[in-house]
């Protein structure tokens, strides 16, 4: 028996299960693949509907939660095995290499400044590049810089003629003495008690959505991009701009819902959030600068939430946004790079289009991709869309005693909603190892 | 007018913070642009708002005072808003006995969730400040004159008497005095005003006689009160002992004050 | 005392604070105020980055007192205090500056002067803080018992966890019966299950759970006390009872609008949901042309939410009917469906596939009533339908009960503007109160279906156990004391102290007031009122107000 809990996933609903759980004076490993905590919401430019800056209300959770007592944060690691059942389950965590030594690294920076390689960024969904040696982002927690196996120098492009490794900069410039390059993998095995699964969600590839020309025209950008792209802490500071070439500030935008969801040929279900953070990000383009004018082409409004519709009501009154009931048929593009909707207005019954600055594509959310991995090690079962499977009568538990599911893996849902969950989880887990 | 344009009041405010401190923050979150002429201090309640920090705010050269609680009936700690408004009254007695315009005294509840609703009182309350004009313009007063009253009005706010009255007005409308007379507000603004009427004239007495010795009659002139009232003032602090004959300028005594209490001060 | 020696951080918060006004400028004049020894910009002070560089901060430079100039203390404080006390500093001697909420968020287009202000804001801050004092905690043991308040679904959930836990729970229930609002329900979306079936056996485990005690037909008379050690007196039959309980649990859900004056409403001919929900039940539905109109009194400008649940349960039912009667003949007018997440657009899919059909209307154009038909403007057809009908059935919101807003007073909890409850934090803390001790779940916050319910049920449970298994809470050291030779026992403070936090005793220099600790709240109305100012008002205190004044006022 034990009476630690393990989670796995350190986004919001992660964070939230394990402080309450270490607050009732319970061990928690808290899991997480990437190299910080924080999850999708760390991501976020601000929340629905009261406009909070996201990172700002959860780097106080990140940091209670990593500082805990109670807690031992495994970053940049994966479950790997779990064994034994309710009260008893033995775990395998494979923690992977940073080559930084996590106890010397004060994350200073020095060697982000100087690495010589790039990659990627893609806590920015990919928009700009980072180093290879790098800080997840700019609130990570814990702040331990980490290198890019995939993007080194040193470790891709092996030895020079006379046999000597090809870069070594960031072990030079690190005063901390922090760089290792012989850090291994380490498994680490836990016994736990209870297990929850608090892994989020992925946004779902619109590429495959061909009509929307994603990928194809560069002022089309799907929402989670649009959210790096309006955040201070995002690859253009804040700045909202296009990405084509002429960097232009757009003054329409539109936001197109239900993209990839509520589509038999994609995702059958409605992401549930998609309506409200459409909203919220037409408000924020809106008070980035004054003159820009949204549409969101929606099918219905879904804002049933806490003070949800007096947002909607505040984006049409105070912030230009209007709201097109429609089916988008097409998106094509004119000779400006400005992207040029096709849609039947079904109020009008007409087919109509508009040309815009900025397309924002509000993609369906989907389980992350590991959720198939994580099933088959947990042995739950998944519903049809891939999300772990609980019922309408025990919105927590999965299909095996004693392993728990909360925030969006289990299902589309909010942040308050996931936060109720993650909740709703700890109390579960305590039942078991009270 | 232009100098009414040029003119930017400096405001103190005040704000609880469970409602109206909140509620500023909810103005912040919801990006409300108001006019940054307001200093807030944070406390607990508006109900610890102390008639004294309201005149030192003015003897401080403040333009206007803003005190902020939560709506009646929403407050945290059930009934410190209804202190507050017996507090701001007395505060506000105490600057129309200074001659300062009481315009410039705030009094208004912002609930937590009213951010539309604080940036709204306070560019409301600045533009009133502004027609006001500066500390003194709207009285037509130098300030060396107002702050001498006010000066009297800090000793008074802080002193036994009327803070006796003032805290226990709640209890006197509502239970009664020890003799169980239930006493209406009219009632009790008049005891109050009565109460300060004499508490000014003695703070003002004592601050004249602080400079030097005086007497009755240039003291009278001083403050302009009629000469008998003074001298009945003078005496009831010559029998507190505060009070000292220190000379007789021909027929007319000089009063001054009793030297260990000085140190005292 | 020592000398003082302040530290300053003043954060960019990104670009939230330093895209507005001069940071570093503002940073800089902080290092020329009195007893400010050290001052820097962060980017993000409340960062890892930023936490270590105060913890360096206090270190190299010997700190004894730390201002962070950056967002709101509502959000931030307990993060910057434990901060300090890590690094040895009593948290105590901490003070917090709000340069962005109430300075660069609000003078977004005026640099210069919201750069002063926060000059300004900081110099009344450091003169606040040169005056702080040291504070150690005080703990208050935690009653080992928790009091729910209303016994449906989302109470009898959060009894039985708490209870299987190990702790005792008292519920309390005005009804005569447990189960509340699903107590009238048929069947449950989307399972289709019976709500009886889901109710019944919930009620029976926690009628016999050895740790619970029901008490139905009963009312909260009285709330006192503070976290850990709350006195709730329950009214039931003529009688009072004061229960001791660590935690409170508001799970007192909510009730169906009755559409008085609504779609020529009569309970007959024109019912509601929940009615239509008996007669299901009864069996009695005979009708065969049937109407649905969605958003009856809600989304509407006297109550302009949207109440989440109608939109499935009138799906729900006119799958019922047509399972009843395949040949019925079922309209839904509604507005904007709510079928959000995986099962309620399955659910409609397959509604739409049974022939049901779905009729969308306008406010601005809304259906008419009148006998035998529904006439309805469909705006995706764009013409005006003459709906034959045989029943009208009206999906109306759930609204909170009419005595939320008494329960709410004798809690000292908030409501918002629709009159439910309001949680701490609508994103974050979504079911805690922001006094502690104190929580909610279920149709009492917002309308909310059974699922979601249950699920924010057993989170309340998760926050309440807190304080329950620690068996101790931390009081803020924000609390009044006396001067007891300033004091004269007039009892000013007692008569006026809204918690009885403040008393007046015997002492051998005769009566002397002094204050409870554990029951004050910090309001300081004891201070601003005694007649000697006597009374001190921790980390609120005289001269530190008036410190900032002056320093606000210096030029």
């Amino acid at each position: 028996m034990s009476d630690a809990v393990l989670v796995i996933g350190g986004g919001i609903a992660g964070i939230q299960a394990s402080l309450d759980l270490a607050d009732m004076g319970k061990h928690v490993y808290l899991v997480e693949k990437s190299p910080s905590i924080g999850g999708r919401m760390a991501q976020l430019d601000k929340t629905f509907p009261t406009n909070d800056c996201s990172i700002c209300i959860l780097a106080p959770k990140m940091a209670d939660c990593y500082d805990h007592s109670n807690t031992t944060i495994l970053t940049y690691s994966e479950v790997k095995e779990i064994t034994g059942s309710a009260g008893d389950f033995t775990v395998t965590v494979l923690k992977k290499a940073r080559y930084v030594d996590a106890k010397k690294c004060t994350g200073c920076g020095e060697c982000t400044e100087k690495c010589p390689a790039k990659a990627p960024d893609l806590f920015n969904m990919g928009l700009g590049t980072r180093k290879a040696a790098y800080l997840y982002f700019l609130q990570a927690v814990p702040r331990v810089a980490l290198i890019d196996q995939e993007y080194c120098i040193r470790m891709t492009k092996g030895l020079t003629k006379d046999g000597k490794p090809r870069c070594g900069v960031c072990k030079d410039v690190c005063q901390a003495g922090a760089i290792d390059f012989d850090q291994q993998d380490e498994e680490i095995t836990l016994n736990v008690g209870a297990i929850i699964i608090a892994t989020g969600f992925d946004p779902y590839d619109p590429t495959s959505l061909t009509e929307y020309g994603y990928r194809r025209y560069k002022n089309v950008v799907t929402a989670m991009e649009y959210e790096r792209l309006i955040c201070a802490s995002g690859p253009t500071g804040g700045h909202l701009k296009r990405l084509s070439a002429d960097d232009r500030d757009p003054k329409t935008i539109a936001f197109i819902q239900c993209v990839g969801s509520r589509d038999l040929h994609h995702n059958k279900y409605c992401a549930s959030v998609c309506c409200m953070h459409s909203t919220k990000e037409a408000i924020l383009a809106n008070e980035h600068d004054p003159e820009i004018h949204s549409y969101i082409f929606y099918i219905d409004i879904r804002a049933s939430g806490k003070g949800f519709q007096d947002y909607v009501a505040r984006a049409k009154k105070e912030y230009n946004v209007t709201y097109i009931r429609s089916r988008v048929a097409e998106i094509a593009q004119d000779a400006g790079e400005n992207p040029v909707i096709w849609y039947e207005d079904t109020n009008s019954r007409q087919v109509k289009s508009m040309t815009v600055d900025l397309v924002v594509l509000a993609t369906c959310m989907v389980p992350r991709t590991d959720a198939v991995g994580l099933a088959a090690i947990t042995h739950t079962a998944l519903d049809e869309y891939k999300f772990f499977q609980t019922s309408p009568l025990a919105p927590v538990d999965t299909t095996i005693p004693g392993i728990f599911a909360c925030g969006y893996c289990q299902g589309p849902m909010d942040i308050p909603e996931s936060v109720a969950q993650a909740s709703a989880a700890a109390a579960r887990a305590a039942e078991i190892v009270s | 007018m232009d100098n009414q344009n040029d003119f930017e009041p400096r405001i103190l405010g005040f704000c609880c913070n469970w409602c109206s401190y909140a509620g500023a923050d909810l103005a912040g979150v919801s990006r409300m642009q108001y006019r940054p002429n307001v200093r807030v201090i944070r406390v607990m309640c508006s109900g610890r708002i102390d008639p004294a920090f309201v005149i030192e705010g003015f003897l401080r050269r403040m333009d206007g005072v803003m005190v902020l609680g939560c709506h009646l009936g929403d407050c945290h700690y059930l009934t410190g808003n209804y202190e507050a408004i017996n507090m701001i009254n007395e505060a506000r007695k105490l600057l129309e006995y200074s001659g300062i315009n009481s315009g410039r005294l705030l009094l208004d509840w912002v609930s937590a969730s009213e951010g539309a609703r604080f940036s709204e009182v306070v560019t409301n309350f600045t533009e009133e400040i502004r027609a006001l004009g500066p500390l003194g313009a709207a009285e037509g007063r130098d300030f060396s004159e107002l702050e001498f009253k006010l000066r009297a009005a800090q000793a008074t706010a802080r002193g036994e008497k009327l803070r006796w009255v003032a805290a226990k007005q709640t209890e006197f409308m509502t239970e009664g005095n020890k003799y169980g007379e239930v006493f209406s507000r009219h009632e009790l603004n008049r005891m109050l005003e009565g109460v300060i009427a004499d508490e000014m004239a003695v703070n003002e007495i004592l601050l004249l006689m602080k400079e030097r010795p005086l007497s009755v009659k240039e003291m009278a002139a001083a403050i302009d009160l009629p000469p008998p009232r003074v001298l009945r003032y003078v005496s009831a602090l010559r029998k507190k002992g505060l009070v000292d004959l220190q000379s007789l300028d021909g027929n007319s005594p000089r009063y001054a004050i009793r030297v260990e209490e000085e140190v005292q001060q | 005392m020592s000398e003082v020696r302040i530290g300053v951080f003043v954060c960019h918060c990104g670009s939230n604070i330093g895209g507005w006004l001069d940071v570093p400028e503002v940073a800089e004049y902080a290092r020329s105020l009195p007893n400010v020894v050290f001052a820097q910009d962060n980017l993000y002070t409340c960062s890892e980055a930023g936490l270590s560089q105060i913890k360096n901060g206090i270190k190299e430079h010997n700190l004894n007192r730390v201002i962070v100039a950056s967002c709101t203390p509502r959000t931030h404080e307990p993060l910057f205090k434990r901060v300090c006390q890590e690094s040895g500093l009593n948290p105590s001697l901490f003070e917090f500056v709000n340069i962005r909420e109430q300075c660069s968020w609000v003078h977004m287009q005026q640099r210069e002067a919201a750069t002063q202000k926060a000059k300004d804001l900081i110099r009344a801050g450091a003169a606040k803080a040169s005056l702080l004092e040291p504070q150690e905690d005080i703990y208050v043991d935690v009653e080992p018992r928790a009091l729910i308040i209303g016994g449906g679904i989302a109470g009898l959930t959060t009894a039985l966890t708490i209870a299987n836990v190990g702790f005792d729970v008292k519920l309390v229930e005005k009804e005569k019966e447990l189960g509340g609002l699903l107590r009238h329900l048929y069947k449950l979306y989307p399972s289709n299950e019976e709500a009886a079936a889901v109710i019944t056996p919930r009620i029976e485990a926690v009628r016999n759970h050895p740790r619970i005690e029901v008490f139905n037909d009963s009312t909260v008379r009285d709330v006192r006390g503070f976290v850990g050690n709350y006195d709730v007196i329950i009214a039931s039959d003529g009688k009072e009872e004061t229960i001791k309980t660590g935690v409170i649990i508001v799970a007192t859900g909510a009730e169906e609008l009755k559409p008085q004056g609504l779609y020529s409403y009569d309970g007959q001919k024109v019912i509601t949901q929940m009615e239509l929900e008996q007669l299901l039940a009864d069996g009695n539905v005979s009708a065969t042309k049937v109407a649905m109109i969605l958003c009856a009194g809600a989304r509407i400008p006297e109550r302009t939410y949207c109440s989440r649940t109608c939109c499935m349960t009138a799906i729900k039912n006119a799958v019922l009917i047509k399972k009843q009667s395949p040949e019925a003949q079922v309209y839904i007018l509604y507005r904007d469906l709510q079928t959000y997440g995986t099962e309620y657009e399955e659910y409609l899919r397959m509604s739409k596939e049974m022939g049901i059909r779905y009729i969308k209307y306008s406010l601005s154009n809304p259906p008419t009533v009148s006998d035998g038909g529904v006439k309805v403007y469909h705006e995706l057809l764009g013409r005006e339908l003459n709906l034959e009908t045989d029943l009208v059935v009206l999906a109306t919101p759930l609204v909170p009960h009419s005595d939320a807003k008494e329960l709410a007073k004798k809690l000292k909890v908030p409501l918002e503007q629709n009159k439910f409850f309001l949680e701490a934090h609508v994103k974050l803390r979504p079911l805690d109160f922001a006094t502690d001790g104190i929580y909610l779940c279920g149709c009492a916050s917002w309308p909310t279906d059974v699922e979601q319910t249950i699920a924010q049920a057993l989170g309340a449970a998760s926050r309440a156990l807190i304080p329950l298994t620690k068996g101790q809470v931390k009081v803020e050291p924000i609390v009044s004391s006396v001067d007891q030779d300033k004091c004269i026992g007039c009892g000013i403070c007692e008569y006026l102290c809204p918690y009885k936090a403040i008393a007046v005793f015997p002492t051998d220099k005769g009566d002397r007031a002094s204050t409870i600790v554990a029951s004050c709240k910090g309001c300081g109305v004891c201070s601003s009122h005694c007649p000697m100012m006597a009374i001190t008002m921790q980390n609120f205190n005289d001269d530190q107000i008036t410190a900032q004044i002056a320093a606000l006022a210096a030029v």
